[in-house]
């Protein structure tokens, strides 16, 4: 069975934004952190930033790489990350490798959090009906 | 889905933008610039767990 999510929208001032994020939770042991994250089908990884790791408790010392985006480059380190998300029906768990992107902390709410391509989408497929606002996600091998 | 994720696909998100929001419920409990400053303000008060963490996005297009 696929799940499907509508758009998120920005709502309000003549606002009319529309983007494909679902509602997951990242977790390490017994720490959690409930938020909405971007499907980025440009992003070959996920991505969370480095107050949401130190959150749920992961480590963010290590050697740090740079890696790169359209609006510049941006210093992480890579660590892996529980991420779950569902429906009543369907609920999915997994281990995924992250980027841990060092943001500073008064502007870390323009990062929003990123589910890429190796060890997401490729567990999935996924279909964006943009003309509809919806998108759906079909777990591999279902 | 859950009443967290459903009140904030339809509030009107723009008076946060630039900052994180924590959803309770369908009540915005707290909001920031700063995810550390929500998230301590949060836990004193509620669990964690059913708390929803947003950070609100500007209305700029996004490239990423």
């Amino acid at each position: 069975m696929a799940i499907t999510f509508r758009y998120q929208m920005i709502n309000g001032k003549g606002v009319s934004l529309k983007r494909p994020m679902i509602n997951v939770t990242f977790s390490n042991g017994s720490e959690v952190f409930k938020t909405m994250a971007l499907l980025d089908s440009g992003a070959d990884m996920s991505a969370i930033s480095s107050d949401i790791a130190e959150i749920i408790g992961i480590d963010t010392d290590g050697e740090r790489t740079t890696i790169h985006g359209v609006a510049g480059k941006v210093e992480s380190i890579q660590k892996k990350v529980n991420v779950s998300f569902g429906n009543e029906h369907e609920r999915y768990s997994f281990n995924i490798p992250v980027k841990v992107v060092f943001t500073d902390e008064s502007d870390s709410a323009s990062f929003i959090p990123l589910l890429g391509r190796d060890g997401f989408f490729n567990q999935f497929k996924i279909t964006f009906d943009e003309a509809n606002l919806k998108f759906s996600l079909k777990k591999n091998n279902d | 889905m859950s009443v967290e994720s459903d009140y904030f696909l339809k509030m009107d998100a723009s008076p946060y933008i630039g900052e994180w929001i924590a959803i309770h419920g369908e009540e915005v409990v707290a909001h920031s610039r700063s995810l550390k400053e929500v998230h301590r303000e949060v836990k004193s008060k509620y669990n964690v767990s059913s708390v929803l963490f947003v950070p609100i996005l500007g209305e700029e297009t996004y490239i990423l």
